[in-house]
């Protein structure tokens, strides 16, 4: 090769490598709408958030985004834990909404580096399973891409005489579902008013502490008596299903009916991720 | 890349095997294993560690015949040392090949598939490398290209995934890169052909990088191609010598520039003159939204594409590495001097065996921008006005530094040094609230040689240390106090204070070193946390071996290397570490 074709070579290959640049023109932000995603397959964001965290309302605020761009598709729990955010302290943050499963969760995903706000989205990751906030966007359209291996039905049914809670699972097995399969499923709660720190708000000159903060879908714990990790439903086959009744009680609990929701979970308990979700009004 | 692996080891078994005689290539390489101990100690904040003890261990083998070489790096990290990202060890510790190469060179040409690091100039578009004491390993992996058939010119064209623990991150990097070395390349058109004067020589360079990453945000329009460019010259002539490098990148919007549009910036001139006896070095540097990666959420050192080179001094005296100062890729604007001089033997101030001084100084401040990087939802419209290369308010780092070192007789030899510091701990660290810190610091070490091979190294430091308020606007206060004196804000870590340290180290030379040393932490606010840390280490060198072993209670801290850092917490227990090359 001599040099001059060398030369028209390396022209050729620096104006292609030019021309692999995106400049973006305004507006930045999508506006509007519904993104429709084919399949079946649904997402679930664990936030792992404290009312004393003061950088966590901008975190619950992506988890509501991406819950209202994909309707139906995202399913979210706010799961109140860890000492450092979560703790009571005096009497603005008198109340423990911290649960026997959050705690779980908690220690077995975020473990000894907890930082808080951080999140999961199906469990899953190429780095680790815990992912900031701001990375939730591309995971949770990540995550939808996948073909659904498993459906869940929930039919929940509340008693309000017996304040009992009884929830049908039906899950059916798309492809062959492994040995370490896992059904957990969990209460949730929406607006719940109480006090939150929200370090958004001093630049609007107001208190960080809120008092009337709503917060949402937060997880209030386990339904039925297998606990976080939930009851082994182990190697099906493609195209059988089963049906589960698990129940909880609402006496004596703050919950109330009318804003509350069952998260039902499918996962692989071992790899710790998650295969299918849905979720379901309690009334 | 899982079938490649299998294939490369049975490769090198096979080469193992055979490799007998030098007709069929050279096997080199080196290994590091590092173990570490950890007791609970809740005065120092050590972690509870349920493993009690980890290990990370290292494997480089290379194998080269002719023009061809290969080679592998095999890991462990079971678990990962702590201090180390835990995405290294996992959940459950991990270990494999994170690190494995096919190269063929001749004059023409330089080919790499697999695993390699590359850097464009100064590194402000492009750098990939591992530095073991950061945990940080960023190559890439694909093909690179060098081709070097014109004298004097040579290029580089990259195209590769770039490494993040043991996977790949999810950009595509692709990248060329041209240096010209003016003198040589005359000499295509005749020997004698020649421009500049005898001595000199100048270089030009240019660089451009592209990384490709999907868009899957449904609330901003990323852009997916983000590109950057380089420029860069080096001249010199006689002991004087120019290094100046600019940099841009398109608007690149991602987690650590809070999805800022804005495009980024960055200029680095290094100017330095020698002569027998005396060093001179100036630098500066100016920075905006200059963090680069093949990924946008990656944080921390994962994935981070380039190096934006280091204006102040990296320090080796254990009390002047307790605040380190840490680049700021999303804008700063420093300056350095240094001179170093030595005093002839002979002279006044040389005496018998002669005088050294380092004098150096560094100052970075924000660059002047609308930007208020402590509030994350100030910026408007995801766009905010720079001025580029003009000092903004907020003081980030001031270090002044001074030592002297005297030899007094053929056996003894010291050192002395102050330095006064101002530390933005508020910004450096991202930990809001808690101000700044000025230090005045002052070393000495002392260096005896009993015989030929017994040598004793004593050094003596003390850190007088200040913790200051910060207002919004970057001024400096007093700290507030409660009633009682304890200071409420700004808030304190548990290395507040002021320390003293003191080392003694014997040598017998070839072979064994041993040294003690205790740091205390006298001044703590906190009168419970006025500790002391004892450790103690006995190395044992033979040959090519190095093993170390050591007991000691650490404080927790920063660990930088070239502006570049990593939080080490605090630790208690014995360390073993075994190396060799071979």
């Amino acid at each position: 090769m001599n040099s001059s074709k060398i030369s028209l070579l390396l022209c050729v290959m620096f104006a292609l490598i030019l021309s692999s640049c995106d400049e973006i023109a305004p507006p930045y932000k999508q506006t509007g709408g519904v993104v429709v995603v084919k399949g079946t397959q649904k997402v679930l964001i664990e936030d792992f958030t404290g009312f004393r965290c003061g950088n966590c309302p901008a975190a619950a605020q992506i988890a509501t985004d991406l819950y209202d761009a994909y309707k139906g598709k995202v399913i979210v729990l706010g799961i109140h834990s860890g000492a450092t955010f979560a703790s009571p302290r005096g009497k603005l943050y008198a109340t423990d909404f911290r649960t026997t499963v959050g705690e779980e969760l908690f220690a077995t995903f975020l473990g000894l580096t907890g930082a808080q706000p951080n999140g999961m989205i199906n469990r899953s990751g190429n780095n680790g399973k815990i992912i900031a906030p701001d990375g939730w966007a591309a995971q949770v359209a990540a995550e939808l891409e996948k073909e659904a291996k498993a459906s869940i039905d929930l039919t929940p049914k509340y008693d309000s005489l017996t304040q009992i809670l009884t929830v049908d699972v039906q899950v059916k097995w798309l492809s062959a579902g492994g040995p370490d399969d896992h059904l957990a499923v969990y209460l949730s709660e929406d607006s719940v008013i109480y006090a939150q720190k929200d370090y958004r708000r001093p630049s609007k000159g107001l208190s960080e502490d809120d008092s009337n903060y709503v917060h949402m879908h937060m997880l209030r714990g386990a339904i039925g008596e297998f606990g976080t990790w939930g009851e082994q439903v182990a190697s099906k086959a493609a195209g059988t299903s089963i049906t589960k009744r698990y129940t909880l009680s609402f006496a004596g609990k703050p919950w109330r009916p009318k804003y509350c929701s069952v998260v039902g979970i499918l996962h692989n308990k071992q790899e710790g991720s998650v295969i299918q979700v849905n979720d379901a009004k309690v009334k | 890349m899982r079938t490649f692996l299998p294939a490369l080891l049975v490769f090198f078994s096979v080469i193992s095997l055979t490799a007998q005689n030098q007709n069929d290539g050279v096997i080199g390489g080196n290994f590091q294993v590092d173990v570490q101990s950890y007791t609970p100690d809740s005065l120092i904040g050590a972690q509870n560690v349920p493993e009690k003890l980890r290990s990370n261990a290292f494997l480089n083998l290379n194998y080269t015949k002719g023009n061809f070489s290969a080679g592998i790096r095999y890991e462990s990290y079971l678990k990962e040392i702590l201090g180390f990202s835990p995405n290294w060890g996992g959940k459950e510790g991990n270990a494999g090949i994170g690190y494995r190469y096919a190269r063929y060179t001749n004059d023409d040409i330089d080919v790499t598939i697999g695993n390699f690091y590359e850097q464009f100039g100064n590194g402000m578009i492009l750098r990939t490398y591992e530095e073991r004491g950061l945990g940080l390993d960023n190559a890439l992996d694909g093909v690179r290209t060098k081709l070097t058939m014109i004298k004097g010119l040579q290029i580089t064209g990259v195209f590769g995934k770039q490494r993040s623990f043991f996977t790949v991150g999810p950009g595509i990097v692709r990248g060329i890169d041209g240096e010209l070395l003016l003198e040589d390349f005359l000499k295509n058109f005749g020997d004698n052909v020649s421009i500049l004067p005898e001595g000199w020589r100048l270089r030009f360079g240019g660089g451009v990088l592209s990384k490709y990453e999907q868009d899957l945000d449904p609330t901003l329009n990323l852009p997916e191609n983000v590109l950057a460019y380089n420029t860069r010259m080096t001249f010199q002539a006689g002991g004087f010598a120019l290094d100046a490098e600019y940099a841009y990148k398109i608007n690149d919007p991602k987690t650590t520039n809070v999805n800022t549009y804005n495009p980024g910036r960055a200029l680095y001139v290094n100017g330095s003159y020698s002569a027998p006896g005396l060093g001179i070095n100036i630098s500066l540097k100016s920075l905006d939204n200059m963090d680069y990666r093949s990924s946008r959420r990656s944080q921390l050192t994962d994935l981070v594409l380039n190096y934006l080179p280091a204006v102040t001094k990296q320090y080796t005296y254990r009390l002047l590495t307790l605040y380190p100062y840490a680049t700021q890729p999303n804008g700063e604007i420093g300056v350095q001097a240094d001179l170093l001089y030595t005093f002839p033997k002979g002279s006044f101030l040389g005496g018998k065996y002669g005088t050294s001084i380092n004098i150096n100084y560094a100052r970075v401040h924000s660059i002047d921008s609308s930007r208020n990087l402590n509030d994350s939802n100030a910026i408007e419209g995801n766009l905010y006005n720079t001025k580029f290369l003009q000092f903004g308010d907020r003081v980030f780092f001031d270090d002044f530094n001074v030592e002297i070192q005297k030899k007094w007789s053929k056996d003894f030899k010291t050192n002395f040094g102050f330095m006064r510091q101002y530390y933005l701990k508020e910004l450096i660290e991202v930990l809001p609230g808690t101000g700044a810190i000025k230090t005045d610091v002052i070393t000495s070490e002392f260096i005896y040689s009993m015989t030929s091979t017994q040598t004793i190294r004593l050094e003596i430091q003390h850190m007088a240390a200040e913790h200051r308020k910060i207002d919004a606007a970057g001024n400096d206060l007093d700290a507030e106090k409660d009633a009682n004196g304890k200071t409420i804000s700004p808030k304190l870590d548990n290395n507040n204070g002021s320390w003293i340290y003191a080392l003694a180290e014997y040598t017998i030379a070839p072979q064994w070193f041993i040294s003690v040393f205790n740091e205390y932490n006298y001044g703590n606010e906190d009168p419970n946390r006025r500790l002391n840390y004892l450790s103690g280490n006995i190395i044992y060198v033979k040959d090519a071996l190095r093993l170390t072993i050591g007991y000691g209670r650490v404080r927790g801290g920063i660990l930088c290397v070239g502006g570049v850092c990593r939080p080490v917490p605090a630790s208690n227990g014995f360390s073993l570490s075994v190396s060799s090359t071979f």
